[in-house]
C-alpha cells in the first residue's frame, strides 16, 4: 500500500498557489519599501550629519543613494519571487490548510511516501478547499502601503535637501598653533619694539608718499593675488605685492624703490601674521590689496591690525603654508638685517 | 460530499467521533480524556490514568471496552498479587486429556485490560504485565501465548496515599503511550452526572459501536496517514528540545530536565498525531495534531532535576513552555 506515487498539482490548489504568490510577492514588495524607507530616513540622517561635521556633500548624492538601494531592492524582490513551498505554507497556515497543501506540494513531487488511498483523500480534501480558500484569500484585506516610513523618508529628504542646499554650514578649522618662530616674528611685527617703530613708521610714510605707484602696481599685482589653487598660484599671491612693487618702481622715482618695495614686504608680513593669527595660511596677498585699497589706512599702524580680523575668514590653504612662510620669515630676516 | 462518502477516512472519522460523543454521554464532564482514551487505544498504546479516587477511571476503561465490543477485564493490584495471578499458569489437565496440564488464561488476555492502582503491585508483577504491553504475549514455562488484538492496558494508579507502593519505574512508565490526569468535572458536569448515573452504571449497558475487525481496520487506517517532511521536522524538534543534553536542548530542558523524551516517545507521538489527523477527518498530519497530543505522550517522559523540584517547578508548565516555544519555532 505504501509507496511513492507522483502526480500532478490538482488545478484548483495550482490556481490557489497562484493567488497565493501573488500576493506574497506584493507582501514583500511592501515590506522592501518600508525598510528601503527607513533606511533612506538613516541615510539622510548620516549624510545630515556627515555635512554638517565632516565635509560638504552634493545634494544630488544622498538622493542617488537612496533611489540606487531602493532599486537594488525592489529588482531583488522582483526576480526572488515565492516558491512553491512558500505559498503552501502560507495557505497552510493563514487559509486553513492544516498542512494539506503541503503535503499536496510535496505528494506532487513525489517526495511524500503513503497509500494511494490516503494520496487520494488528500488530493480531494485538497481540490475542494482550493477554491474556498482563493475565495477568502480575495475576501481578505490588502497590505497597506507603509505609509508611515514613507512619510518620514521624504520629511527626511526635503529636510535633507535643505540643509545641503544652504551656504557655509561647515566650520572653520581649528587654527594652528604657530611655531616659537613665527610666535616672536609675529610679535614683533604686531608691536614694534622702541628700536624699530621709527624705522617702521618712516617707511609707511614713504608708502603713503608713493599711494600712485603703489596703486599702479597693485593693479598688475591683483592678478596673481587672485589666483589660487596650487602652490604655484599660492607664491603668486605671496610675491604680488612685490610685483606690485616692481610696477611702481619703474613708473616711480628710483631712488626709494627699494623702500617701497621692503615696505610691500613688511605690509605682507603683517597681514600674513594675521591670517596665522586666524588660522587662514594663504599667503597675504589679498590683505595687502585690501589694505592698500583703504584710504585711511596707509601710515598707521593699528587700522592695519585691525583690518584682517573685519574681513570674512578666507578660504584655508593649510599645504601652503609651511613653505609660504618660511619664505616671508627669509625676507623679513633680510630687511631686518638691511635696517640694522 | 456525497460524492465522498465512501472514502474510509470519511467513514473513519465519523465512527471515531460518534465513539468519543458516545463515551461522553456515559463519562460526562470527562470529554478531553474520553477523546484521549480513543485515540490512545486506536494508536495502539497503553495508557496510565492518574486521578483521586471517584473520579470515574473503572467506569471509564469499561465504558470504553463496551463501546468498541471488546473483552475486558479488571485487576486490582495488591502487594501479594503474583504474576501468575495476571498472566495465568499452568494446571492439571482433566483426566484424560493428552497433556497433564494445560494453561489457564489470566486477566491479562483480555482485549481492554483494567489494572487498578498498579503501582501497589509488587515490581516482579510490573514486570509481568510489562512484557505483556511490550510484546503481546506471555511467556509461561517456555511456551509464548499471544494476547488477543486488539490489546490495551489502562492502568490507574492513585496520587495520594503512596505508602505502601512501589511507583512505577521510568522503563516502564515508557511503555504508556499515555499518561492521563483526570481532573475533577466541572459543576455543570456534575450536575449532568446526577441525570445519568445515580441509580445506574450506564457503561455496563452501552450498545457496542464496534467491534474487534473493525477496530484493527480501524487501526491499520490510522497506520496509512501521511506526514509530510515538515511535520517529521517538527516532531523531531519537539522530543529534541526536550533532551538536556542533546544539540537540539531548549533553555528550559537544559535548566530543569534531567532527562528528556526518548526515541519511543517519538514514535508514539506520530502514531497518536496520526489518529487524531483521521478523528479530524484529514488523511494527513498537521501540527495542530502533533501539539494536541503533546502533553499526555510526554509528561511522564521527562524527569525534573532536583533543584526544579525544590524551586517548585511543575512538569505540566515546563511542557507547556516548551510547546509554546516549540509552536512559535515552525
Amino acid at each position: 500500500m505504501v509507496g511513492t506515487v507522483t502526480r500532478p498539482l490538482p488545478a484548483e490548489v495550482a490556481a490557489l498557489f497562484s493567488g497565493v504568490r501573488t500576493r506574497l510577492w506584493r507582501d514583500r514588495f511592501l515590506q522592501v519599501v518600508e525598510r528601503v524607507a527607513w533606511l533612506a530616513l538613516i541615510v539622510e540622517a548620516v549624510a545630515v550629519a556627515i555635512h554638517l561635521s565632516l565635509t560638504p556633500l552634493s545634494v544630488t548624492t544622498v538622493p542617488l543613494l537612496v533611489l540606487g538601494a531602493a532599486l537594488a531592492a525592489s529588482v531583488a524582490t522582483m526576480l526572488n519571487q515565492p516558491r512553491p513551498e512558500d505559498c503552501a505554507r502560507y495557505a497552510d497556515s493563514a487559509l486553513g490548510g492544516h498542512s494539506a497543501y503541503r503535503a499536496t506540494l510535496e505528494a506532487s513531487d513525489g517526495r511524500l511516501t503513503g497509500s494511494p488511498l490516503a494520496l487520494d483523500w488528500l488530493r480531494t480534501q485538497t481540490r475542494g478547499a482550493a477554491p474556498i480558500a482563493l475565495a477568502a484569500l480575495s475576501r481578505a484585506p490588502m497590505p497597506a502601503w507603509p505609509t508611515a516610513s514613507l512619510v518620514a523618508a521624504g520629511t527626511g529628504a526635503v529636510a535633507l535637501g535643505l540643509i545641503l542646499s544652504l551656504p557655509g554650514t561647515r566650520p572653520n578649522p581649528a587654527p594652528r598653533p604657530l611655531t616659537k618662530t613665527e610666535a616672536a616674528t609675529s610679535t614683533s611685527l604686531a608691536h614694534p619694539s622702541a628700536e624699530h617703530a621709527p624705522a617702521l613708521d618712516g617707511l609707511a610714510r614713504q608708502a603713503g608718499a608713493a599711494s600712485p605707484d603703489r596703486a599702479a602696481g597693485r593693479g598688475e599685482g591683483r592678478p596673481a593675488s587672485d589666483s589660487t589653487g596650487d602652490s604655484g598660484a599660492a607664491k603668486g599671491g605671496a610675491e604680488s605685492a612685490g610685483a606690485g612693487a616692481a610696477g611702481g618702481r619703474e613708473a616711480g622715482a628710483g631712488s626709494d624703490s627699494t623702500t617701497r618695495a621692503a615696505l610691500s614686504q613688511i605690509l605682507e608680513l603683517r597681514s600674513r601674521r594675521h591670517a596665522l593669527e586666524s588660522g587662514d595660511a594663504r599667503a597675504g596677498g589679498t590683505g595687502v590689496a585690501d589694505f592698500a585699497a583703504a584710504p585711511n589706512s596707509v601710515g598707521g599702524v593699528a587700522p592695519m591690525v585691525a583690518a584682517p580680523a573685519a574681513r570674512p575668514s578666507p578660504r584655508p590653504r593649510p599645504e601652503l603654508a609651511g613653505p609660504v612662510q618660511s619664505r616671508l620669515l627669509a625676507r623679513y630676516a633680510t630687511l631686518r638685517e638691511a635696517e640694522h | 460530499m456525497t460524492a465522498h462518502a465512501t472514502s474510509p477516512f470519511e467513514r473513519a472519522q465519523r465512527e471515531l467521533s460518534a465513539l468519543c460523543a458516545a463515551l461522553d454521554r456515559v463519562i460526562v464532564g470527562q470529554d478531553a480524556t474520553n477523546r484521549a482514551l480513543v485515540v490512545a487505544l486506536m494508536a495502539g498504546g497503553h495508557v496510565l490514568l492518574e486521578g483521586l479516587p471517584g473520579l470515574g477511571k473503572t467506569h471509564l476503561a469499561r465504558a470504553l471496552a463496551g463501546l468498541l465490543g471488546l473483552q475486558s477485564a479488571r485487576v486490582q493490584c495488591t502487594p501479594d498479587l503474583m504474576p501468575n495471578d495476571l498472566t495465568g499458569s499452568e494446571v492439571l489437565a482433566a483426566p484424560g486429556s493428552a497433556q497433564p496440564f494445560v494453561f489457564r488464561h489470566g486477566p491479562v488476555f483480555a482485549q481492554v485490560l483494567l489494572v487498578d492502582e498498579i503501582n501497589r503491585a509488587t515490581p516482579r508483577t510490573q514486570a509481568a504485565l510489562l512484557e505483556a504491553m511490550q510484546e503481546g504475549q506471555v511467556t509461561y514455562a517456555g511456551s509464548r501465548y499471544p494476547l488477543p488484538r486488539p490489546f490495551c492496558v489502562l492502568a490507574t494508579q492513585n496520587p495520594i496515599e503512596l505508602e505502601g507502593t512501589f511507583p512505577l519505574p521510568e522503563a516502564q512508565l515508557d511503555r504508556f503511550l499515555y499518561k492521563l490526569k483526570i481532573q475533577y468535572p466541572t459543576p455543570a458536569a456534575l450536575r449532568a452526572l446526577l441525570d445519568v448515573s445515580l441509580d445506574a452504571e450506564p457503561a455496563t449497558t452501552v450498545a457496542a459501536l464496534l467491534d474487534a475487525d473493525r477496530v484493527l481496520e480501524l487501526m491499520a487506517l490510522c497506520r496509512e496517514v501521511l506526514l509530510t517532511e515538515d511535520c517529521k521536522r517538527a516532531a523531531v524538534a519537539l522530543i529534541a528540545a526536550t533532551q538536556p543534553t542533546g544539540p537540539a536542548a531548549s533553555a528550559l530542558a537544559t535548566r530543569h530536565l534531567r532527562y528528556g523524551a526518548s526515541p519511543r516517545a517519538l514514535q508514539g507521538l506520530v502514531r497518536a498525531a496520526r489518529v487524531e489527523a483521521v478523528i479530524a477527518g484529514r488523511s494527513h498530519i498537521d501540527y495542530a495534531d502533533l501539539e494536541s497530543v503533546a502533553l499526555p505522550v510526554l509528561r511522564h517522559r521527562v524527569l525534573l532535576k532536583l533543584d526544579a523540584e525544590l524551586e517548585g517547578v511543575d512538569v505540566e508548565t515546563l511542557l507547556q513552555d516548551l510547546l509554546r516555544q516549540w509552536r512559535a519555532g515552525l
